[in-house]
């Protein structure tokens, strides 16, 4: 019933601001407040994964050595202590878990990536899926506006740290896998609606795809249009509002840092905030190796500003 | 009689076949080995006693290894079940070995039991007996081998007791057509000039003019550069090595060769035995593409031979024994040592070094957890003929005239069967590239029949293509009536008595929206989003980032897989809605059209036909409330490529 509602309610607001030529540009005013229009997830049912892609250098950010390059210092958690290049994040360090006995005998980076992703050793023959889609299966709500699972890219240092990892659904199908946002200053590609008389050229696209649905009641066509469909709502959706940064306050956006994965980490809550149950930033060029003392002083401000207010803004808005 | 034996011969082996999708085996009375055994065995028992572990010494792959048995004696004695150990140790549970495995149902053990009491029936042996119809000693007509294919899956369909469905209409055969020959959509000129021809023998003379296009030579060889490797694994503009353009540039190479009538063999041969460098011979990235890192392997080079131009899977026995199919390590190391003898990149491919220090004999690498620095010398997969050692260090030469040889069991069966999967989105052996003999075709005659005809032809590319495309079957329509349960049209789609709707590859759409648009090129990313460094997300190169993002199912062309990013592409990216170059021309050379004969010409140039009245209708009153007709007609366009039925190959 609810749903009902809302979509009529969609449908009027979309025919006045076509009439009054509202329809360009990137902002869409008539997203109410987004917590008000998100659907409640129960704690813990949604996740943020924020993977610097290379593997940043243990010693250099949260197991810092007695003679190590970085010194330390201490947290917000007595006895636990983290290099001194993480100020921020040392002050939220009762609301994180370190876990320092991690190793593993796989040196590849793509096969290490794809262990961490799936669970599961890499072989030729099959193809695990990655953890955002299986979020998206177990987790994911089928007739949701919001896409399930969405990947974010923070951006790269520099181009190494070996072939990229795009989360694969494999075997769950095409529907678990995720949304990708390329920039998170841009919010989602394509998701603006884009032309005039948007209405009037869905209507006449409908009443073919109906009389084709009915001819050929094939499962491949069916899943065409419910795709075509979920894009549809997903542009129509209030909550669509979550993949752009305008709305967030100077405030909020400074806490976050400047950085493209400051807000990346920003873009991220508010998807959470509206739904969506997993979402992964990937930032790329932490395969330091010898010498990793310097890049990673220079990363360091900007991932501590990121990572830290994520975790201020969470627990402020009862979502940690 | 005898005609009526080799019918009924037909028609078991393809009913056993279809068991699975049809739910039931209707007049089968003794399971037979491939269709019923070998998926128990397989699931059951293969872990330890196949290819990778032999314990107690028992290999289940085959049936003379099962007869030899193990140390406990022969595993099966055909005809006496109740004296056969493998029985027995299923019957009390022995097997499958320890408290933990799940043992085998009663209805998989009666299988067992009657196919042992049964005397081993195979598929493949009532399959050997199988006529193919016309003779491989000669060339025949197109239509004559036509003919013959439609009546191998006459005889099919008719023993599974299923009726096939009627003809395409036109509209539907010259779309699928020019977009399986061509990888595009014809214009709206060609499309008309089609549909308004009262020749008989128009659909026949389309195949045949469509062969003679570059179009048809580029749709082809990229199809086989996909094959070789896909587009969308790491690649220069994507933090790998692949470079994407030279690969291209191969493709290119294939698709003129095969235009310009060049054979199969010839193809095989310009690829397999390239020397030099790849200013001359674009061939040459071959090596690279199916190596390692960019570089040639001697092994990796004869697993992509095996399957590409062998029909034949070896991937696993690269280093141990295939667990689950009879291949040995030894058998993909003697093939790989033909190739031992070379060397190179992407770039160049030089004779007289490489992986092998000596001429026919090649190590093991120590990438193989078993047998690593064994040496094993060249030998024919399988094969009659044996090698014999010779003084020439390029012993590639030898191996594609034994390749190529018009007696050799792999090539044309695994060329023709690649092509029939082309059109039917399904092989007559599948996957595509395992064929053995415990894997037999679902149409044997038919697969007999199409390799023969390929040899006869002296392995013509084209003649084979229009052997199919003149086919009854090729010609059928993909609609089935709206009361067909999905069991039987999948079953009916599989007997080839259908043909299945395919969704556009990336290829294949990119082009059709630059034809429909008529746009020289179309670039669908995120405008500045766009990022040359090669970690980016989006690739620099648009054709890569297009095929990345709008990448199909390879294996089942059936399966819709795009979700919403790529419906939010087709509905919102700009390049789509901001005006067709196509559509301009038009209004300058035809100033007069009314919105009738516009809004016909886009649904040819899209749909390859002509709307409705209830289309045009639709189509008109659509546009009549817009002021600005070239948007209005922009948003005709729009709508036409958002459809269903633009996206499917009906």
């Amino acid at each position: 019933m609810m749903r009902a509602f809302d979509s009529r309610l969609k449908r009027r607001d979309w025919l006045r601001l076509s009439a009054a030529g509202m329809l360009s540009g990137v902002t869409v005013p008539w997203f109410e407040s987004l917590a008000d229009a998100a659907i409640k997830r129960p704690r813990g049912k949604s996740c943020i994964l924020l993977w610097m892609d290379g593997g940043p250098s243990q010693q250099h950010t949260f197991d810092p050595k007695p003679n190590g390059e970085f010194k330390s210092t201490s947290t917000s958690v007595p006895g636990i202590q983290i290099v001194e290049q993480l100020p921020q994040l040392a002050q939220c360090m009762d609301d994180m878990v370190i876990v320092r006995s991690m190793t593993t005998e796989i040196n590849g980076h793509y096969d290490a990536k794809y262990f961490l992703h799936t669970g599961y050793k890499r072989t030729t023959a099959f193809e695990h899926p990655a953890v955002g889609c299986l979020a998206s299966s177990q987790l994911g709500l089928p007739n949701d506006d919001m896409p399930a699972f969405v990947t974010i890219d923070a951006g790269f240092d520099r181009p190494d740290g070996g072939r990229l990892y795009r989360s694969v659904p494999a075997y769950l199908g095409p529907r678990h896998a995720p949304l990708a946002v390329n920039d998170p200053e841009k919010g989602l590609e394509n998701l603006t609606p884009n032309g005039p008389s948007m209405d009037a050229r869905l209507d006449l696209l409908a009443r073919s795809e109906r009389r084709f649905a009915s001819r050929y009641a094939l499962p491949g066509v069916n899943a065409k249009q419910a795709a075509f469909n979920k894009a549809v709502r997903l542009m129509r959706s209030k909550r669509a509002g979550a993949f752009f940064l305008e709305e967030e306050s100077a405030s909020t956006k400074a806490m976050y840092g400047d950085h493209k994965f400051g807000k990346s980490c920003l873009l991220a809550r508010r998807l959470v905030e509206a739904g969506v149950a997993f979402v992964e930033v990937v930032h790329r060029g932490w395969d330091d190796h010898n010498g990793a003392a310097r890049p990673i002083a220079a990363r360091a401000p900007w991932m501590d500003a990121g990572m830290s207010a994520l975790i201020r803004d969470l627990k402020v808005r009862g979502m940690l | 009689m005898s005609r009526l034996r080799s019918m009924t011969f037909a028609a078991l082996p393809a009913l056993m076949l279809l068991a699975a999708s049809l739910g039931s085996v209707p007049g089968a009375e003794a399971p037979l080995l491939e269709s019923d055994i070998l998926p128990i065995l397989t699931k059951n028992c293969m872990g330890c006693h196949g290819g990778l572990r032999k314990r107690g010494g028992l290999d289940l792959r085959t049936v003379p290894t099962m007869l030899s048995g193990g140390e406990s004696g022969p595993a099966i004695i055909a005809g006496k079940s109740h004296e056969s150990e493998l029985w027995k140790r299923i019957e009390s549970d022995e097997m499958p070995k320890g408290d933990d495995r799940q043992k085998l149902s009663r209805k998989q053990k009666a299988a067992i039991k009657a196919w042992i009491d049964a005397g081993l029936p195979t598929v493949s042996a009532v399959q050997e007996k199988i006529d193919p119809l016309l003779s491989s000693d000669q060339e025949h007509e197109p239509q004559q081998v036509a003919d013959a294919i439609d009546q191998h899956i006459g005889r099919f369909l008719a023993a599974a007791d299923m009726d096939p469905v009627g003809q395409s209409d036109d509209a539907e055969f010259l779309r699928r057509l020019y977009l399986d020959l061509t990888g595009r959509v014809p214009t709206a000129e060609k499309a008309m000039e089609f549909l308004d021809s009262q020749d008989p023998n128009k659909r026949g003379q389309l195949v045949d003019a469509l062969l003679e296009t570059a179009e048809f030579g580029q749709h082809f060889g990229r199809t086989w550069r996909n094959w070789i490797c896909p587009p969308e694994l790491p690649s220069t503009g994507n933090a790998g090595t692949q470079p994407h353009q030279q690969a291209r540039t191969f493709g290119d190479w294939i698709g003129k060769k095969v235009v310009a009538g060049e054979t199969f063999d010839k193809i095989t041969r310009d690829i397999l035995t390239v020397q030099g460098s790849i200013n001359d011979n674009p061939q040459v990235i071959f090596f690279g593409l199916v190596g390692t890192g960019g570089n040639m392997t001697a092994d990796g080079t004869g697993r992509a031979v095996a399957s590409l131009f062998m029909g034949v899977q070896l991937q696993c026995a690269q280093c141990h024994d295939d667990p689950y199919r009879d291949w040995s390590q030894q058998e993909h190391w003697a093939l790989a040592a033909f190739f031992g003898r070379s060397d190179g990149d992407f770039t160049k491919i030089e004779i007289g070094k490489g992986q092998s220090t000596k001429a026919g004999e090649i190590n093991i690498t120590p990438a193989a957890f078993k047998n690593s620095g064994t040496t094993v010398m060249a030998a024919y997969l399988r094969s009659n003929a044996a090698y014999e050692a010779q003084q020439i260090d390029d012993l590639r030469v030898p191996f594609v005239d034994w390749l190529t040889a018009p007696e050799n069991p792999y090539f044309a069966n695994s060329f023709a069967n690649r092509l029939w999967f082309q059109f039917f989105s399904r092989g007559i052996v599948n996957p595509v590239d395992d064929f053995r003999a415990l894997n037999p075709p679902s149409h044997p005659g038919l697969m007999k029949l199409l390799a023969g005809e390929f040899v006869a032809s002296g392995f013509d590319i084209k003649h084979l293509i229009r052997c199919i495309c003149n086919s009854q079957a090729y010609q059928r329509t993909s609609w089935v009536e709206a009361n067909m349960d999905e069991v039987m049209r999948k079953a009916l789609t599989t007997a080839f008595g259908r043909m299945p709707m395919k969704v556009m590859t990336a290829d294949t759409l990119l082009d059709s929206l630059k034809m429909a648009y008529g746009e020289e090129k179309m670039d669908l990313r995120g405008g500045d989003t766009i990022n040359t460094t090669g970690m980016a997300a989006t690739i620099a190169d648009e054709l890569l980032e297009f095929q990345r993002r709008f990448g199909t199912n390879e294996e089942d062309a059936t399966d819709f897989t795009h979700g919403v990013a790529q419906m939010l592409t087709m509905i919102n990216h700009p390049r789509l809605l901001t005006g067709s170059t196509g559509l301009d021309e038009y209004f300058k050379n035809s100033p007069d059209a009314t919105p009738a004969e516009t809004i016909g010409w886009l649904y040819l140039r899209s749909l390859s036909r002509r709307p409705t009245v209830e289309e045009l209708a639709e189509a008109t009153e659509f546009v009549a409330k817009w002021e600005d007709k070239s948007s209005a007609y922009v948003g005709v366009l729009w709508m036409l490529v958002n459809r269903s039925e633009f996206i499917f190959v009906r």
